[in-house]
């Protein structure tokens, strides 16, 4: 049995990493592989800045750097913004799966050029990052935001009848107006949205975090991972002053 | 169990699958060694002809298994189901596990994968095609890939033409760099978009007004051995 963790973008109690959890439902996974889902001790309140990525990337890491160790065969981060996907390729050897890189390399494999729908303007730090390390901007037919209040615990939950209809109709403007062959959901949080978008848009549209299910499974059956020469290996890990910094943000 | 269609050039043993049924089906007329404009144009006929009707004979997915990816476009504007282009899926994911890819080739993939690396958008990405001879033992092709990483600076490296799984595994063995063999990917990837529900862009592959299956047919059967 394949053992794959999920690492969850912020703290968050019994209840709201269900809805997480409930991502699994969305795909038709292999035989033989199980998912634990393990939510950060360290973490921004959202990811609107640059300080947020930094902390968001610590938290990450941290909650990820054992999971070799542990036993996991690979490791999805349940964000589309890829935070701690890189820091963590640096120290682990199993696949690291990052649900933003993917969901566009993705993308360019199903159609020309994608567009990125998010819930509102302050995400698209998230994208631009990378795509300017993708170096595929010029696949980008627009990103587009439905103008609407995100939330990262309960997620679209209570609000379908407003949210679901406003980000159908961003996602048709990605189409008709700036030409999008393929949407892609900008955040992992946005899941529940995901059936209801693609039984009414003309084009694929990307769950990333199911995806990244999938993609670990792929990783894992063909014996691949990311390339050391890409992401060297640190000299020494500091495992322990991340885990005292862990145990320090627990306390806050 | 679901079954995916692999077309091929050449027989050869089909990837594993642990979802689907994976049948393999060379597709007549793709001209040996494809190294022009001009084979290039009768392997997409000859693809899309062996696979036109997939959906029809109840497959799921169709693999276009050379790395050439002839036909595939085609493929994917007269059918609804997932067409994965081994070629373009080898070079898209092998960004996913590192900055840049190399492609080793024989000959005749050299000028074919220059030319979907420029079609695909992806020059800035890769670092070039080392191509081996056409007769090229496993050693021969084995330097090719090193020259591929230490002078060219792949970090990823993509096979340009199918090679056994017992092969790809000793690639990879003795090489520092994640080795990807398209084919199999291709199987892969087919069953995760099954999984997913995804499949290629009505808006990138629209469907043609008048479709064609008999004269493309046709077409094949009176090229058979003129």
């Amino acid at each position: 049995m394949a053992r794959v963790l999920v690492i969850v973008p912020f703290p968050m109690d019994a209840d709201n990493l269900e809805k997480r959890k409930a991502q699994l439902g969305a795909v038709k996974l292999g035989p033989d592989i199980a998912f634990d889902f393990k939510p950060v001790r360290i973490a921004p309140v959202n990811y609107v800045s640059q300080q947020d990525s930094v902390l968001a990337d610590v938290g990450m890491l941290e909650a990820g750097l054992q999971a070799e160790a542990d036993g996991y065969d690979a490791v999805c981060i349940d964000t589309v913004s890829d935070s701690g996907m890189a820091p963590l390729r640096s120290v682990l050897n199993i696949p690291v799966i990052g649900a933003g890189r993917h969901a566009m390399l993705t993308a360019l494999m199903l159609g020309d050029r994608f567009s990125i729908l998010a819930m509102w303007d302050r995400w698209r730090h998230l994208y631009a990052k990378t795509l300017a390390e993708l170096g595929l901007g010029a696949k980008c037919a627009s990103v587009r935001s439905a103008g609407l209040q995100p939330n990262n615990q309960s997620l679209l939950a209570g609000k379908e009848d407003e949210f679901f209809p406003a980000l159908h109709e961003a996602a048709m403007r990605c189409i008709e107006e700036d030409g999008a062959d393929v949407i892609i959901l900008g955040s992992t949080t946005m899941h529940e949205a995901h059936a209801y978008l693609a039984a009414r848009l003309p084009v694929p549209i990307i769950n990333p975090g199911p995806l990244t299910y999938r993609l670990a499974e792929t990783a894992i059956r063909l014996k691949l991972s990311h390339s050391r020469v890409t992401f060297p290996s640190p000299a020494a890990p500091a495992t322990a002053r991340l885990a005292a910094m862990g145990d320090a943000a627990a306390r806050v | 169990m679901s079954r995916i269609l692999m077309i091929v050039a050449a027989d050869r043993a089909a990837p594993l699958s642990g979802e689907a049924e994976v049948e393999l089906r060379v597709a007549p007329g793709i001209p040996a060694a494809p190294i022009s404009a001009h084979d290039w144009t009768l392997a997409d006929l000859a693809v899309l002809a062996a696979g036109q009707n997939a959906e029809a004979e109840g497959f799921s997915a169709v693999c276009v298994g050379e790395f050439g990816d002839f036909g595939a476009n085609a493929l994917r504007s007269v059918l609804d189901i997932p067409v994965v282009a081994a070629g373009r899926s080898a070079m898209l994911y092998a960004l996913t596990l590192g900055a840049q890819f190399g492609i080793i080739a024989p000959p005749a993939g050299y000028t074919r994968a220059k030319k979907l690396v420029q079609e695909y958008g992806l020059t800035a990405q890769c670092t070039g095609v080392r191509a081996y001879a056409e007769t090229a033992t496993e050693g021969a092709i084995l330097t090719a890939a090193k020259v591929a990483i230490e002078e060219d600076g792949a970090e990823v490296l993509v096979l340009g033409e199918p090679v056994s799984p017992d092969m790809a595994a000793r690639l990879a063995a003795a090489l520092p760099v994640p080795v990807v063999e398209p084919a199999s990917l291709a199987v892969m990837l087919a069953e995760s978009f099954l999984g997913l529900g995804l499949g290629q862009s009505r808006r990138t592959y629209p469907v043609p007004q008048a479709r064609k299956p008999e004269l493309i047919a046709k077409l094949i059967a009176a090229g058979e051995g003129a």
